[in-house]
């Protein structure tokens, strides 16, 4: 294992790691724009620059490889590299390059949106000069349309190509390409041939400063008064991890989160932009159709008109339920555990969601075409109690209990024929659909970006779905619900008083799931034992 | 010395000089035919680096070290790639080889590639060479029919075909790596170094990149032995036949074949005739045009091969010399060469796209009497942020991708630093208060 010494660290590296990489692993601070560990080094930012013992020029620490040597060219007989980051020359160096940044930028920081986040800005703050020395007319051009919601801001854009890069390894598709030579150089797309793939919102993400924006989110806010919750997209089964940044309870803009085991570096924009659809036709109070007419009541009530129909419908035997691919672990096991104490038969099926071919890209990357996004772990959930949804309407069927879809769930010819065949149909959703407009009695639950608890991806990838919102009106947290449906309907009193109580329960009943506690999954989760 | 004979340009302006017949009844191919047939891979690279022959681009390496480099085995195909995309100004040596004895330049490709195991060679030629890639084109057409390339040439084992691929016309094309990327259909940008071509070149394969002239050597070397080669010249660690491109303000400006290490002097005054009109010397870019320039007293007894240029404060590099007399302002051929330099910049990498339109910018400024006083330090300070300073003891000290930010800035910097002067009295005059 060669060994690496920077700013003094020690470090033992793989061979042929790059110096940038161990750097920042180790807490070290190169300043870089053109480096993005997804894509291919290019070294073309010069920010980099370090200075590397026997070595006269300095050299891009994103470029340099640390490999063994021989003993005799060892430094000090012991290290394979020894590297400088701060040193004068370096310094002058970083300097240097971002007055040639700043030469033709705007420094239109009061309305960029990049601002409080922006590369340039903290760089220069941190290693720049206070003072320009360039005294000629700034280079103005104007601000372009990409296509799939993208904008380019030419002015303040550093030509970095992570942008161009991506469309070119990651999408494959390769729309965008630098135009022009030298100092007319732009990013841009061809005529009539526009940014056009589902991960084209990516590429603002990825761009270290505020050239690239998002449409959906330019001058919307600014970055310093949102909240960045670390959480899981449950859109599809690839558990993407995502930063939700919301204010005053209302979400401005998904960005995705490095995880190496799930998604890598990036998210799909229905993934991105999903958090619009959950506005729509939000429930907020639990209600029941009245004749052909939709009547809200309080929660009690809606409670006492479950016990009485499970009553006048056969009894808790001829409960019937189905488990959600879309909800947390929490509820879909708490609904298992109420199904086992209620009857001894398989009286509960997995709700069918949309499911489509997948999308795959050169780079690796799936945009999954199951939209059941936790089904792996609502399947591991009830998985003794799961039955086949013909064989639930074929027996006496009672009052049935459905977790929702999250407006994914499909009604299936089968699916059609249990909700005929139940006389009452309690839904469990956070907003109106195909599917609650089936139901008899609709309960208002968390929505998707409101839900705590586990999910789990294709992989057995178990993560923690962080909430980034409080819960809209009188909605309740679906595990709490499912929580008191238990003690409403067993008479065993709930002992939950949170999410993560119902996580520890599973990590107790479960085998597979016995380290997957709140505690272990941390930000990066943890595989379900077997998986991996 | 025994007077020199021509050895690149010996069949210069004869009739018929482009054409197979020709060749062949003046001993062509008769060295590539030896190589091929009769001498392993390993003694033509051993002849080459005791001849000691340097890359004639620019850069000077020595061309058998440079094949050397070439890793030996693996089942990766080799490529050898023929530079002529001649762009640097000043330098038309490469274009007059090739229209005058094509076949010159395919034998030494041909000696190339055997002796890097190559099968497919390129010619990368500049867009503007229409009529040279046409004769290159009909040359290896009159090839491939004597069996001189195709399958199995000469009667051995060894298959070869030269593709002659035209550049779209850019500076950039002719640094190696840009020249790569150019070849493969992509954007001419320079690749980050290493790998080095010889380790992942043309798609990734190893690859040799030579100069036109550096091949059109080749011949005379296997012909005429590696200590015939050595022994031309003043300084044997860079021998050899040696073409000058002159311009300018001489008399006769041209292309002339000397000895490497000839005097400047020799060049400029006997070659060329001197300077036009008999107007007195100002200075002398020697090796294209960015070479730093020399002043009229700094070419006394300069002996023009890699080592003596280098001591004199500049480089040989592809022996463009431009030669500029007492007419000549110093500031507009600074602007001129910035201007170049920028319209070519790639606009890959930070300090070169900004820094050249930057330093065009303030001497736009200057020439037209809006100088500052500050502004020559900042022109100083610029060049010294893109290409780092003027150093020959190591590769290069700038801060870009690709030499281009030292071709821009050593020549830049040489001139202000030598005719500062003349920047100075650009600033507008200010009364005394």
């Amino acid at each position: 294992m060669p060994l690496l010494k920077i700013d003094g660290q020690e470090l033992e590296v793989q061979p042929g790691a790059r110096v940038l990489d161990e750097a920042l692993k180790a807490g070290i601070e190169i300043p870089h724009y053109c480096y993005h560990p997804a894509l291919t080094v290019v070294g073309s930012c010069r920010m980099c620059l370090v200075e590397i013992e026997g070595l006269p020029k300095l050299q891009t620490a994103c470029s340099v490889q640390v490999r063994e040597v021989p003993p005799e060219k060892k430094v000090d007989g012991r290290y394979d590299m020894v590297v400088e980051t701060s040193t004068d020359q370096v310094a002058a160096a970083q300097q240097l390059m971002l007055e040639f940044l700043l030469l033709n930028h705007p420094l239109d920081c009061p309305v960029c949106d990049q601002a409080g986040e922006c590369s340039l800005q903290d760089y220069s703050f941190k290693y720049g000069s206070a003072h320009s020395r360039f005294i000629e007319d700034k280079r103005v051009r104007p601000m372009e349309d990409l296509g799939s919601g993208v904008l380019i801001n030419q002015d303040r854009c550093i030509m970095c190509s992570r942008c161009v890069r991506f469309t070119r390894e990651i999408s494959g598709t390769a729309e965008l390409f630098v135009m022009q030579r030298g100092y007319n150089n732009k990013v841009s797309v061809f005529e009539g041939r526009p940014l056009d793939n589902p991960l084209a919102g990516n590429v603002a993400d990825i761009c270290p400063v505020g050239a690239l924006l998002l449409k959906d989110y330019i001058h919307t806010t600014r970055v310093w008064h949102l909240s960045h919750t670390p959480s899981v997209c449950t859109e599809c089964v690839t558990g993407c991890n995502i930063t939700v940044d919301a204010a005053k309870n209302r979400i401005y803009r998904v960005v995705s989160r490095e995880n190496t085991q799930a998604n890598g570096y990036f998210i799909c924009d229905y993934g991105r932009y999903a958090f619009h659809k959950y506005t729509d036709d939000r429930l907020t109070r639990p209600r029941f159709k009245n004749g052909a007419d939709w009547q809200e009541l309080s929660w009690d009530a809606a409670y006492l008109q479950i016990s009485e129909k499970v009553a006048e419908y056969g009894g808790r035997g001829n409960v019937r339920a189905l488990a959600s691919p879309t909800f947390p672990n929490e509820s879909n096991f708490l609904l298992g555990q109420l199904l086992s104490m209620l009857t001894d038969k398989k009286a509960l099926g997995i709700l069918p969601v949309l499911q489509q071919e997948d999308q795959v890209f050169p780079s690796g990357f799936i945009i999954s075409g199951d939209k059941g996004g936790n089904r792996r772990g609502a399947q591991d959930m009830v998985k003794h109690q799961a039955a086949a949804i013909r064989t639930l309407y074929r027996g006496d069927v009672g009052v049935l209990l459905v977790m929702d879809g999250d407006g994914r769930g499909e009604l299936t010819p089968d699916l059609k024929r249990l909700f005929k065949a139940a006389p009452f149909k309690v839904i469990l959703a956070a907003n109106g659909s195909t599917l609650t407009e089936q139901a008899d009695l609709v309960l208002p639950v968390a929505g998707p970006f409101e839900r705590e608890g586990t999910v789990t991806n294709k992989q057995g990838l178990v993560q923690w779905l962080e909430p980034a919102l409080t819960i809209m009106g009188e909605a309740r947290p679906d595990w709490q619900v499912m929580a008191e449906l238990t003690q409403l309907l067993t008479g065993q009193a709930s002992l939950f008083t949170c999410a993560g109580d119902v996580t520890w329960k599973i990590n107790q009943s479960i085998p597979a799931y016995s380290r997957a506690t709140r505690f272990k999954l941390g930000g990066r989760g943890q595989f379900v034992q077997g998986a991996g | 010395m025994s007077e020199f004979q021509p050895v690149l340009t010996e069949h210069l302006g004869q009739p018929g000089s482009t054409t197979i017949e020709y060749y062949l009844e003046h001993q062509g191919y008769s060295a590539a035919k030896r190589a091929v047939v009769g001498m392993t891979a390993e003694q033509v690279i051993q002849e080459v680096k005791d001849s000691g022959l340097r890359g004639r681009g620019g850069a000077g390496f020595p061309t058998g070290v440079k094949w050397g480099f070439i890793p030996k085995g693996g089942d990766q195909p080799r490529y050898l790639i023929n530079n002529a995309d001649e762009s640097e100004p000043g330098t038309f040596k490469d274009r007059l080889l090739i229209n005058h004895n094509p076949h010159q330049v395919i034998e030494g490709m041909i000696i190339a590639c055997w002796a890097i195991d190559c099968h497919l060679a390129f010619i990368y030629i500049r867009g503007e060479f229409v009529k040279e890639a046409r004769l290159l084109e009909t040359a290896i057409e009159e090839c491939r029919g004597r069996n001189v390339l195709g399958k199995k040439i000469f009667g051995s084992k060894f298959d070869l075909e030269i593709i002659v691929h035209r550049g779209a016309g850019a500076y950039i094309c002719g640094e190696e790596t840009g020249l790569l990327e150019s070849l493969e259909g992509k954007r001419g940008w320079p690749r980050i170094k290493p790998p080095f071509p010889a380790i992942a070149g043309y798609l990734q394969c190893p690859t040799v990149v030579n100069n036109v002239e550096t091949l059109a050597n080749l011949p005379h070397i296997l012909n005429r032995g590696s200590n015939w080669f050595r022994s031309i010249g003043a300084n044997p660690d860079s021998p050899g036949p040696k073409l000058y491109c002159v311009s300018g303000h001489v008399k006769k400006p041209g292309v002339y074949e000397a000895p490497s290490g000839v005097e400047l002097g020799t060049i400029i005054y006997d070659f060329a005739g001197g300077i036009r009109e008999d107007n007195k010397l100002k200075a002398v870019i020697p090796g294209g045009s960015s070479a730093p320039v020399l002043k009229a007293n700094e070419i006394d007894g300069l002996k023009m091969d890699f080592p003596g240029v280098q001591a004199a404060g500049s480089m040989l590099g592809s022996a463009g010399i431009i030669v500029m007399d007492e007419t000549a302002d110093m500031v507009q051929v600074c602007y001129n060469l910035a201007r170049f330099y920028a319209h070519e910049s790639c606009g890959q990498c930070t300090p070169c796209r900004e820094g050249t339109t930057w330093l065009v910018q303030i001497l736009k400024r200057l020439t037209s009497g809006q100088g500052r006083p500050e502004d020559i330090e900042l022109i100083l300070d610029i060049t010294d942020n893109i290409g780092g300073r003027i150093d020959f003891s190591y590769g290069s000290f700038g801060k870009t991708i690709c030499p281009f930010g030292e071709a821009v800035s050593w020549p830049v910097r040489a001139l202000v630093d030598k005719f500062r002067a003349e920047f100075e009295a650009y600033l507008p005059r200010r009364e005394p208060a």
